[in-house]
């Protein structure tokens, strides 16, 4: 059964009603302004003491009786055959406990998977791995983009091209679109290889039940339940059989969604030995084997008319995932500004390299950073203030108010009209826009406990990839039940709960809550079945805050909300809840822009960035402090790449020559500036907590704005990332 | 446009195919540039057949094709 609600929807001067069908047993949605007792406030994460402290169990730290090391031998050679692997010198070797050939006989990328020990100490496994002999019969290969795209390049993939399939998008007529245009720009951007880098590496601890038929596995992964199938698939198992485990997660960013090469070299080897196993990837297989953002090359021609409106967006574009795929920047293109004709064209190039992975927003940061140098271009060309040729051509209005809000708060007018010189240091300033569609899926369950003794437990099958899951879960349980949020406690990252989605695609938060709320609500009815004859009154007239159950009419009848519990039954008392389909809601798009000032040294070509301001919707925001920490997060990253980070590859040798965090270079701690960030409140009712994902939307602009801001400091576009030295004294003419 | 599951091997993947539409199937994106695939046999962008995957060309005209 379902019923009609009208919801009073949308953001600050700006709603309407909305009439949506929502199920009978689903809470209703939270509108525009409804006042929130928990949600919404800044509440620390839950789990930071056990971070702080070093409590907290991730991966790395397990340790199980008679458990094995795992290690993995990799290809040097960036393609080969191997004509033979003798594996005996291993095997022999005192505390050697299995050697694994892996299959594949062809070798396409320096650092693939060739063979793997276990042994009693990680040690002796990294000895055994080294008397391993295997002969490769060395081919040609080719790590260059452009070499690969020769008509003579040494083939990837046998006599495959290494030109793979083009991706195109076409709406209005673009050639048309230039040629009515009063200006036009025309002009090419690159971005390198950004690998992944979480603090936590990839690893796993893999055990089998004596039977072989029951596997365990402790993983560092975004979906306990996708790895759950996806062993169960492989290893031909019933996927109740396969129980996976991630308690704490040290960062994910789309490399770790199923089940990875060392995951299922773990549980091979755990099948093997009887014994558990432990593989955790060092940090140059981290670099050169688990994924990566690719590279890219972005051919962008804008047309705008008199009136500073876009007529033409064209974009050709090309980028290599390695030995895989997925190396497409369009979407920025397609959707941010508006413009009756814009054409796009991907493809994707093969190369003797580590293949490509999501990686937090695919392919946006590339694209935003093409799209938006060029809007800043064209600008210039026009003679139009940045700020004002966006507005022209957003025809969103909540990016509308979050350009004002972002202008003021960053005081966008004094410092673009300020001067940009201070002797050799020259400052400037940018802003860059973003777009995400973080709504969530249905899927989830959720589970909420009442113990007798008045705590609540929430358990959910997800998993926290640092965002603070455990929190804002707890929160959205607390807020339903009308009590503080250090009553409830979140348990997750364990096949043995209720079904969830992995973490990915922003979709934790929007996906997860709501069945939260809805379970909590469950519980909430539960519970007041048992208060209300006690209250002398229906269950229908009760509700639930500040701790307590009360009749709403005559709030001085009531009972705290723990002296309920102690009259349930049994021990405890549960309920269920079930994340549904998405309503029709407000909006489902989300907008936000980042403004970003930079200092550039134009004697040593150091850029430093001083100052961002960032303003981003989200839906409802659940906890501020969680929020906030992850724009700051998605903001530090795109520093990193728009300044620092780049897989180097040897033409000659084709490895990569700075797989260390010594010579890959991060963003540390000095690097990082002024962040001040505004959340835009919309309430979208497109679920019943309204929330949105953040993790995507606060990356897409970063990097964007930091070169826009590098090009207003310098007046020349450095239209290569990173924006290293040697480009910025390149760019200025003193390289 | 998110194409249902069937079709698709049974050994392929890629983030959205760990997701599932209303009917339980799951999602593919074959039009999606920034998809990375995956085989599950060899957990690389490569199938046992040693040609790259991806949801237009893992199809049942290879070998190692197994249908979900």
């Amino acid at each position: 059964m379902s019923r009609r609600v009208t919801l009073n929807l949308g953001f600050q001067g700006n709603t309407r009603d909305v009439t949506v069908v929502i199920p009978d047993d689903e809470p209703t949605p939270w509108q525009w302004g409804e006042r929130l007792s928990v949600v919404g406030k800044p509440t620390p994460r839950v789990d930071g003491p056990l971070k702080a402290t070093g409590a907290a169990h991730y991966t790395y730290d397990i340790e199980l009786p008679g458990m094995l090391y795992g290690a993995i031998l990799r290809s040097p050679r960036p393609h080969a055959r191997i004509r033979n692997i003798d594996l005996s010198a291993a095997e022999h070797l005192d505390g050697v406990r299995a050697v694994l050939a892996l299959e594949d006989r062809e070798i396409r990328f320096a650092g693939q998977e060739v063979a793997a020990v276990a042994a009693i100490s990680s040690d002796l496994a990294a000895d055994a791995l080294k008397l391993i002999k295997v002969d490769y019969e060395k081919m040609p290969f080719v790590v260059d983009m452009d070499r690969a795209m020769a008509d003579f390049a040494p083939r990837v993939f046998g006599s495959g091209s290494n030109v793979g399939r083009t991706s195109t998008s076409s709406v209005g007529n673009v050639a048309r679109g230039l040629e009515v245009a009063a200006n036009t720009i025309e002009a090419a951007y690159t971005t390198a290889v950004q690998t992944h880098v979480c603090l936590e590496t990839h690893g796993a601890v893999a055990s089998f039940n004596a039977a072989r038929d029951q596997l365990t596995v402790w993983c560092s992964t975004q979906g306990v339940f996708s790895v759950r199938d996806d062993l169960a698939v492989y290893f031909s198992l019933p996927p109740d059989n396969v129980r996976v485990v991630c308690e704490f997660l040290g960062g994910g960013f789309g490399s770790k969604f199923g089940a990875t090469p060392e995951m299922i070299v773990a549980a091979r080897l755990a099948g093997a030995t009887g014994v558990p196993v432990k593989v955790m990837l060092p940090r140059g297989d981290e670099h050169r084997s688990t994924g990566n953002r690719p590279n890219s090359e972005q051919k962008v021609k804008l047309g705008v008319d008199r009136d500073g409106k876009l007529t033409a967006i064209d974009l050709v574009q090309r980028g290599s995932g390695g030995i895989g795929g997925g190396a497409g920047s369009a979407g920025p293109f397609k959707s941010i500004y508006r413009c009756a004709n814009i054409r796009t064209e991907e493809r994707n190039i093969y190369t003797n390299a580590g293949p490509a992975s999501p990686m937090r927003a695919p392919g946006w940061p590339q694209g935003c950073f093409a799209l938006e140098l060029a809007m800043d271009e064209m600008a210039r060309k026009a003679g139009i203030d940045r700020l004002e040729f966006r507005r022209r051509n957003s025809d969103n209005p909540v990016r509308a108010a979050e350009y004002e809000i972002g202008a003021r708060a960053f005081g966008w007018a004094e410092k673009n009209s300020s001067p940009k010189s201070s002797g050799a240091f020259k400052r400037g300033v940018g802003v860059a826009s973003a777009e995400w569609h973080a709504v969530g899926v249905p899927g989830p369950e959720a589970q909420v406990i009442a113990h007798r003794d008045g705590a609540v437990e929430v358990r959910v099958g997800t998993q926290d990839i640092g965002t603070g899951t455990r929190t804002i879960l707890a929160i959205v349980a607390a807020e339903e039940l009308g009590l503080p949020v250090d009553r409830v406690k979140s348990e997750i990252g364990d096949t043995r709960f209720l079904f969830s989605v992995p973490s990915g695609g922003s979709l934790s938060a929007p996906s997860n809550t709501p069945a939260v709320r809805q379970a909590a609500a469950h519980l909430k009815d539960k519970l007041f079945r048992i208060a209300a004859p006690i209250l002398g009154a229906e269950p229908d007239d009760l509700e639930a805050s500040d701790g307590f159950i009360r009749v709403r009419t005559n709030p001085s009848r009531s009972l705290a909300f723990a002296d309920v519990c102690k009259r349930i039954p049994g021990d405890s008392i549960s309920a269920q809840g079930e994340r549904v389909a998405n309503y029709e809601g407000f909006r489902t798009d989300q907008a936000g822009c980042q403004f970003a000032e930079v200092e550039v040294d134009t004697e040593t070509g150091i850029v430093r960035v001083t100052h961002v301001v960032a303003v981003h919707d989200a839906g409802r925001i659940i906890d501020p402090l969680m929020a906030r920490s992850q724009v700051n997060g998605g903001i530090l990253m795109g520093i990193g790449f728009a300044l620092f980070e780049n897989r180097r590859m040897d033409p000659m040798l084709g490895i990569m020559v700075n797989p260390t965090m010594d010579d890959y270079k991060l963003l540390g701690s000095l690097d990082v500036p002024r962040i001040d960030v505004t959340f835009f409140e919309v309430a979208n009712g497109i679920t019943n907590t309204g929330v949105m994902g953040l993790g995507e939307v606060a990356h897409v602009a970063s990097a964007a704005a930091v070169a826009c801001a590098v090009y207003d400091a310098i007046g020349v576009p450095v239209r290569s990332l990173p924006i290293t030295p040697d480009r910025v004294l390149a760019a200025l003419g003193r390289a | 446009m998110p194409s249902p599951s069937a079709g698709f091997c049974a050994h392929l993947r890629t983030k959205t195919a760990y997701y599932r539409t209303p009917d339980g199937e799951r999602i593919f994106k074959p039009d999606e540039s920034t998809a990375c695939y995956t085989c599950l046999k060899t957990q690389r962008p490569v199938g046992p057949d040693g040609r790259p995957v991806d949801a237009q060309s893992c199809g049942a005209d290879r070998g190692c094709f197994e249908q979900e």
